[in-house]
């Protein structure tokens, strides 16, 4: 297959199909793989443009695409597809949320993690392996007998076990009373796992590229054009969207999509759009890796940590958000030494493990941690954006929910609640306590 | 780590602090519209630059005051302003 | 009018541990000193922030811009001008107070709080407000007879923990309790 194997803008003849006997052949014979997607000189219009190549603007980009057709569409990235976000979170998915509304949308994303390695024709390595959500007091405990109940009634598998039982899923743990803060049950949520995050993003991005759409990396939006509107010029309400101006050109476009997450205010202001988001980086660590102990996700709320194991044996910590807004990555000393000391409250025998690495997420968090999605006021201009802390699980339902609020121009039932104009209404969606502080 | 410039307890670790956030112009809640109302408690300007910000030395002296950062490189400048606990520009 | 009672005050921290008068790093348990807390926007007592200076048997401590904290027994009322609003508060039983005395107090203090104990920072008679493991406290320079010596305060309902947590960092100094 060659680079330039298909015209911009039509479903290629022959994607490259992966399977074991073409990784034999190949193994056996030599030979170059095909790129994963073309490298295509950038157009003069698309009718879709999506800012942010991440797992929400590529779903978004490959459910257009197979969904709804639209395939002449454009996702560009002031970097490398995945360099966010999407390539820096801990790749947790789970669908036990509070809210039933929460639930169905997660319960959805992960079904759509389920069969994403038959859909995409990659293996995304999704690991079901459980997921525990540790509870430290009787009040957390409360909160999880709730949770377990609302998941039931939605035929969610989750239920609240003892500090016996989590030690029969993860021996490792220390359920003595001695510990600043015993744990006192948990909740164990079977479907829950870990995917890996890349591949999510590689396959998004060769499926919708096998469909017609193009991604344009290194490609940074200086501003977005507009006319009509009540701001400078013609940005802000009332207006519509024209098109982007990035620092290879000038592009044009009905649409543009603003998938974009720490930098979200910075692209939205340039269409004179306002978000109530702020940027908080979240911090992760990773370890040596060691022979496989730890089946399951653990995640400690009050604690705010949450760790797993890699299938290379190493493992993922994550914790929360740093304590003021930045958009600088650096790692910290009070976060890994944090991190450590709630590690080693719950598995003391890891305390001889070293750390290999530890990096940092720009998260857009907003005032009420649920995400906004939608339209806004500049016609044809769109986010899904205010994801903070947990916007790789809902990657794969947001871009398919995108998709239709593009192709129908009508807001998703689904994410009507997480619609821009609820911080005018008043309307907040109080997830704080299901989806920011879980993971 | 981030050293925040105390004005009473001299350089201390951003954990000895609260950070209040981005100061913002409060509006007078007695004529303010609902819309300019839920512009001062939701929007913020949330810049990758020098920005204006409240903190709160919550373990050292307790008292508010306004700093300006550059919130890309989280370099400190001027000296601190007096602020009050609701992030004022006033 | 009901007349109370005030019973003894007991430390409510354990201090099981061995003790010692000539280890290294000594602690005890002070936590019964007359503890008063003095906030006012008129009150000097010629005590800035960040300082201490004895008072006849008290020791008067700058512990904030407007706050003082005074060890030990002494008029409050005859200290404050009058005019302004002041508030008096006994709050002896509402904290627990140790002091950490030797050499080696300022590595041991350095591993539980990110402050600068040398004396050209925090000379003899400091006063700073700063977490100690994790737990806000006033730290009070006060060195006896030429040797390092320093009093940590906190709320009452962290003194066991904070107890711990300082003997847990003084082990490696060969820490006792006094």
């Amino acid at each position: 297959m060659s680079v330039v194997g298909s015209i911009a803008g039509k479903v290629r003849k022959k994607p490259p199909r992966y399977s074991a006997a073409g990784l034999l052949s190949k193994g056996l014979r030599g030979g170059e793989w095909p790129r994963v997607w073309r490298d295509v000189p950038l157009k003069k219009s698309y009718d879709v443009i999506i800012i942010g190549g991440g797992v929400h603007g590529l779903a978004t980009a490959y459910y257009l695409a197979t969904n709804h057709g639209i395939t002449n569409v454009a996702v560009i990235d002031k970097s490398y597809l995945g360099s966010g976000g999407s390539g820096r979170n801990t790749a947790i998915v789970r669908s036990n949320y509070l809210t039933p509304e929460g639930v169905a949308f997660y319960d959805r994303s992960l079904s759509l993690y389920n069969s994403m390695t038959s859909d995409l024709n990659i293996n995304v390595m999704f690991s079901e392996r459980g997921h525990l959500t540790l509870a430290h007091s009787d009040a957390a405990l409360r909160t999880m007998h709730w949770r377990a109940e609302v998941n039931k009634l939605q035929n969610i598998d989750s239920s609240v076990i003892t500090p016996e039982e989590v030690k029969k899923v993860v021996p490792s743990l220390n359920i003595s009373d001695d510990a600043h803060h015993p744990i006192a049950g948990a909740l164990f949520h079977p479907p829950g796992g870990i995917i890996r995050h890349d591949a999510v993003v590689w396959g998004y991005a060769r499926g919708a590229d096998h469909r017609g759409v193009e991604m344009h990396q290194k490609t940074e939006v200086l501003d977005v054009l507009c006319e009509g509107g009540e701001g400078p010029d013609g940005k802000g309400a009332g207006g519509r969207v024209t098109g982007v101006r990035t620092n290879r050109g000038d592009v044009s476009a009905p649409i543009v999509v603003n998938c974009t997450a720490g930098w979200a205010s910075l692209i939205s202001d340039m269409a004179g759009v306002r978000l109530p988001i702020t940027t908080q980086p979240l911090q992760a660590a990773v370890t040596e890796p060691v022979k496989v102990f730890l089946p399951a996700v653990v995640v400690s709320g009050s604690l705010h940590v949450y760790v797993s194991q890699t299938d290379r044996g190493e493992l993922v910590f994550g914790a929360a958000v740093d304590p003021f807004t930045n958009y600088n990555v650096r790692g910290s000393l009070d976060f890994t030494e944090g991190l450590a000391g709630h590690i080693l409250e719950l598995m003391p025998g890891v305390s001889k493990m070293r750390l290999l690495r530890q990096w940092a997420g720009l998260c857009d968090m907003t005032p009420d941690y649920s995400p906004v999605m939608g339209f806004t006021p500049v016609e044809g201009f769109l986010v899904d954006v205010g994801w903070g802390t947990y916007g790789f699980k809902a990657g794969p339902v947001s871009g398919e929910m995108m998709a239709e609020a593009i192709a129908t121009q009508r807001t998703p039932e689904l994410i009507d609640a997480f619609k821009l104009s609820r911080f005018e209404d008043g309307r907040l969606v109080g997830e704080k306590g299901a989806a920011a502080v879980g993971h | 780590m981030l050293l925040v410039p105390c004005p009473n307890c001299g350089p201390r670790n951003a954990s000895d602090l609260r950070h209040v956030g981005e100061s913002v112009s409060r509006p007078d809640p007695n004529s303010a519209s609902p819309a300019q109302w839920r512009q001062y408690l939701y929007i913020r300007d949330n810049v990758a630059d020098w920005n204006t910000e409240t903190w709160y030395c919550v373990r050292g002296c307790r008292r508010f005051f306004k700093l300006e950062r550059n919130t890309a490189t989280n370099e400190f400048r001027n000296p601190p302003m007096p602020g009050n606990k609701l992030g004022g520009k006033a | 009018m009901p007349s109370f009672s005030v019973p003894p005050f007991e430390s409510a921290v354990l201090t099981s541990y061995p003790s010692s008068t000539d280890a290294p790093v000594t602690i005890s348990d002070e936590s019964a000193v007359a503890k008063t807390l003095i906030r006012s926007d008129r009150a000097q007592f010629g005590v800035p922030f960040g300082s201490s200076v004895m008072v006849g048997d008290a020791l008067v401590c700058g512990t904030r811009p407007d706050e003082w904290l005074i060890l030990g027994t002494v008029d409050a009322s005859a200290a404050v001008d009058s005019g302004g609003f002041t508030s008096i508060i006994p709050f002896t039983h509402g904290r627990s107070l140790f002091r950490l005395s030797g050499d080696d107090t300022p590595g041991l203090l350095e591993k539980v709080c990110g402050l600068d104990w040398s004396d050209n920072m925090t000379p003899d008679g400091a006063v700073v407000t700063a977490s100690v493991a994790l737990v806000t406290c006033d730290i009070i320079r006060t060195d006896q007879d030429g040797q390092r010596s320093y009093l940590v305060m906190c709320d009452r309902s962290f003194g066991q923990y904070l107890f711990d947590a300082l003997i847990d960092a003084g082990t490696e100094f060969g820490i006792a309790v006094q």
